[in-house]
């Protein structure tokens, strides 16, 4: 069962935190097809946000065909869902990242300084694609 | 849908202190709502009336559909409410109060009343005397959702609490509104816990509603609008103002439109979205420049 | 409703049960005993003859070594239902309000009427009850607090009538009282002054005087040895008071002259003089009648004042 975070400061509206945190999930095989999704009582009681953003989340990823509501018995991951990358494809990358990590820190940079390189990059590289 | 409360053109006096100015706003049942304003804008009074602990000077407030002044068990059926100081009977037990509660109230749900207090950890045969202020609020409202009730009314919840026990009791709120669906009203200052657990607003200032929608709606249909002072003139014609700010060749306003506008970008211009507490902040100084100029 | 009253107060009624017991319990003991102490030492004796001796006088100085220390009660006795106004009472309406539970309470499921009406009949229902065992006890432990038996004028005082009205009354007063302030000190403090000063008026003027006019008698001849003599004076025709040195005047002459041997008594010959005895007393058959209405009047009062106290907490905010 995924367990929701939330991060107030981050400027992302809470629902659209919720599904990508699911979409990551899925993405990287933590959330298989027909496991369920934690109840939105459970999730705002931990949270403790307003029920509505959740509820808006799941409808959201049913339109998306990620999941599907079941009324009386709960949101569960459909078949049709994105299949996960596979392992033998993101963990060696993982690990080549924590090597690039290691690398970095070593060489003086703290997680900000990091993070900020790695958003540089990301940028770099996707908006060369749309050049 | 149905409305779970409405408050109609209500006005209260205390001697020469008008708290509350032809008030009037409506609040959908299912929402989780987050009324705010300045302290003495008449938030308590206007909680009091709905509950009939007070009466107002004129005007009504209806839940679902009925006033206390006609009705007060009707409304005292449907209605739960815990006042700002969150009183107890300081000799009792937690297992007395919802005694109290079950004598009182025409609907008691024991069970229910005795898993919330479980849930927060408030053994039965604590004396309230010896409560933390957490748990006082916990007791508090299980006292108030006892009877099942339809709306809750909470005037200042999180006043005086920890962040831990602030956290703790929206908690156990925000899953009892999951659950049972109660619509819920709340006061407070926190504007960070209103965006947090509220769907819907209502700003309390010079005694009357200056605003009251969904959130979402509302903070979309205001921007920040920062451009050189010789667009103010765009910017009042295209839009309602809600505050500014001049600077000598400046003017930064925060300001409603109803319509997509065509803002003139470049040359200075820029505009952006708000979020909630920037909104709530414009329309609480804008209420009490109008106090003060009165 | 019943539940919480006795909940909440509870303690108040342990507590003037406790009161009552000891305050009751040794003065019952104590008066129990008396009489014999009084047969043993021949006081009947000594009070029937007025001319008594020194065994007279060891007799009585006996009694009150023994019983003296009774006589304080007699006043608390009188004082206790009083004592409701301000400690039973006042709390009532004003600690909820001070507390601010009032905000708790009367948004649960009931009316403020109801509330109110409940706790009253509650409180008023176990004081007359206090009230009883007290006017009980108090006619027994009246025989301790002197060697004569007491005159009905004083008896009075601890009569049902008297200490249950009053218990009644002071309980309406002082929630009354705590209604109008809505703060315990306050409403403590007036039901205080306010209950002493309607008993100091109901025993220094109504009782003898307002509830059924007193008999006037012209001379001290006829009037019955029980009689409670409110006043006695001498006045002339016009019925103003005679000043003291005309009296002494004519006492002298009377004396003087020897119209003794033609007169019965120096009043008749005052009466030739211009000046009148004027005797104004309540006759001992008006008892249960004085009663009766003193406890009307009391209960009548706490009546309007229970009414008015429901009327201002249902119309004033929480």
């Amino acid at each position: 069962m995924i367990a929701f975070r939330l991060d107030e400061r981050s400027g992302v509206p809470t629902y659209l935190q919720l599904i990508e945190q699911v979409r990551s999930a899925v993405r990287y095989g933590i959330l298989r097809p027909g496991d369920q999704l934690p109840t939105a009582r459970d999730v705002v009681g931990r949270l403790a946000i307003n029920p509505n953003t959740v509820l808006k989340a799941y409808r959201e990823l049913e339109r998306e065909g990620v999941v599907r509501s079941f009324p009386g018995r709960g949101t569960f991951v459909t078949q049709e869902a994105p299949r996960p990358i596979a392992r033998s494809i993101h963990e060696p990358l993982r690990r080549s990242l924590r090597r690039w990590i290691a690398d970095a820190r070593h060489a003086g940079l703290d997680r900000q300084a990091i993070a900020d390189l790695l958003g540089l990059a990301l940028r770099d590289a996707f908006e060369e694609e749309i050049a | 849908m149905s409305l779970a409360l409405e408050a109609v053109n209500v006005s209260k006096r205390f001697g020469r202190v008008l708290a509350l100015n032809d008030c009037s706003f409506a609040v959908p049942a299912g929402r989780i709502v987050g009324l705010v304003g300045p302290n003495g804008a008449g938030k308590t009074t206007l909680l009091h009336i709905a509950v009939g602990l007070a009466e107002p000077t004129s005007g009504r407030v209806h839940v679902f559909g009925i006033s206390a002044r006609e009705d007060i068990l009707g409304v005292l059926s449907r209605v739960g409410f815990v006042a700002q100081e969150r009183p107890l009977y300081r000799g009792f037990t937690v297992a007395d109060m919802l005694e109290l509660g079950r004598r009182l109230n025409a609907r008691w749900d024991f069970a229910y009343a005795r898993q919330r207090v479980a849930n927060a950890g408030v053994a039965l045969d604590r004396k309230i005397g010896s409560l933390s202020g957490g748990e006082r609020a916990q007791v508090a409202l299980s006292l108030a959702l006892g009877k099942r009730p339809e709306l809750l009314l909470l005037d200042e919840p999180l006043g005086g609490l920890d962040p831990l026990a602030r956290r703790s009791f929206l908690q156990e709120l925000m899953s009892t509104a999951a659950e049972s669906g109660v619509t819920v009203i709340l006061t407070s200052h926190e504007i960070a816990a209103i965006e947090r657990t509220c769907d819907y607003l209502v700003i309390l200032g010079r005694g009357r509603a200056e605003l009251a929608g969904d959130i979402d709606t509302v903070v979309g249909s205001h921007v920040a609008v920062t451009a050189p002072s010789r667009y103010e003139e765009f910017i009042r014609t295209h839009s309602a103002i809600v505050d500014t700010e001049r600077t000598e060749r400046q003017i930064s306003a925060l300001v409603r439109v109803s319509q997509a506008v065509d803002w003139p970008t470049g040359n200075g211009l820029q505009v952006r979205p708000v979020n909630l507490e920037e909104l709530v902040l414009a329309y609480l100084r804008r209420a009490r420049l109008e106090r003060t100029t009165k | 409703m019943i539940w919480l009253t006795y909940r909440q107060h509870r303690w108040e009624a342990l507590l003037t049960l406790a009161v009552i017991v000891i305050l009751g319990l040794p003065n019952l003991i104590a008066g129990l005993q008396a009489p014999s102490v009084i047969a043993a030492l021949g006081i009947p004796a000594c009070v029937a003859n007025p001319n008594f001796g020194t065994e007279c006088s060891a007799a009585f100085n006996q009694f009150g070594r023994q019983f003296g220390w009774t006589s304080y009660f007699s006043i608390l006795f009188v004082a206790l239902p009083a004592l409701v106004a301000p400690f039973l009472g006042a709390p009532l309406v004003s600690r909820e309000h001070e507390f601010r539970t009032s905000l708790l309470v009367w948004a649960q499921g009931i009316t403020r009427t109801r509330w109110l009406v409940t706790k009253i009949v509650l409180f008023a229902a176990v004081l007359a009850g206090g009230a009883w065992l007290l006017a009980a006890i108090a006619p027994i432990a009246a025989q301790a607090w002197s060697y004569r038996p007491a005159r009905w004028q004083d008896a009075f005082e601890w009569s049902p009538a008297v200490i249950v009205g009053t218990a009644l009354f002071a309980l309406a007063l002082g929630v009354f009282a705590g209604a109008l302030t809505r703060r315990a000190l306050a409403a403590m403090l007036i039901a205080l002054v306010a209950i002493a000063v309607a008993r100091g008026a109901v025993i220094s003027q109504l009782r003898p005087t307002a509830f059924i006019p007193p008999i006037v008698a012209t001379s001290h001849v006829g009037i019955p040895p029980d009689a409670w003599v409110i006043s006695s004076d001498y006045v002339d025709a016009n019925g103003n008071p005679v000043g003291i040195d005309r009296l002494i005047q004519l006492n002298n002459e009377f004396f003087r002259t020897g119209s003794r041997a033609v007169l019965v008594s120096s009043d008749d010959y005052y009466a030739q003089n211009g000046v009148f005895v004027r005797v104004k007393y309540q006759p001992r058959e008006r008892e249960g009648q004085l009663q009766g209405i003193e406890f009307t009047l009391y209960a009548g009062l706490a009546v309007a004042l229970f009414a008015a106290s429901v009327w201002l907490v249902r119309r004033r905010p929480a």
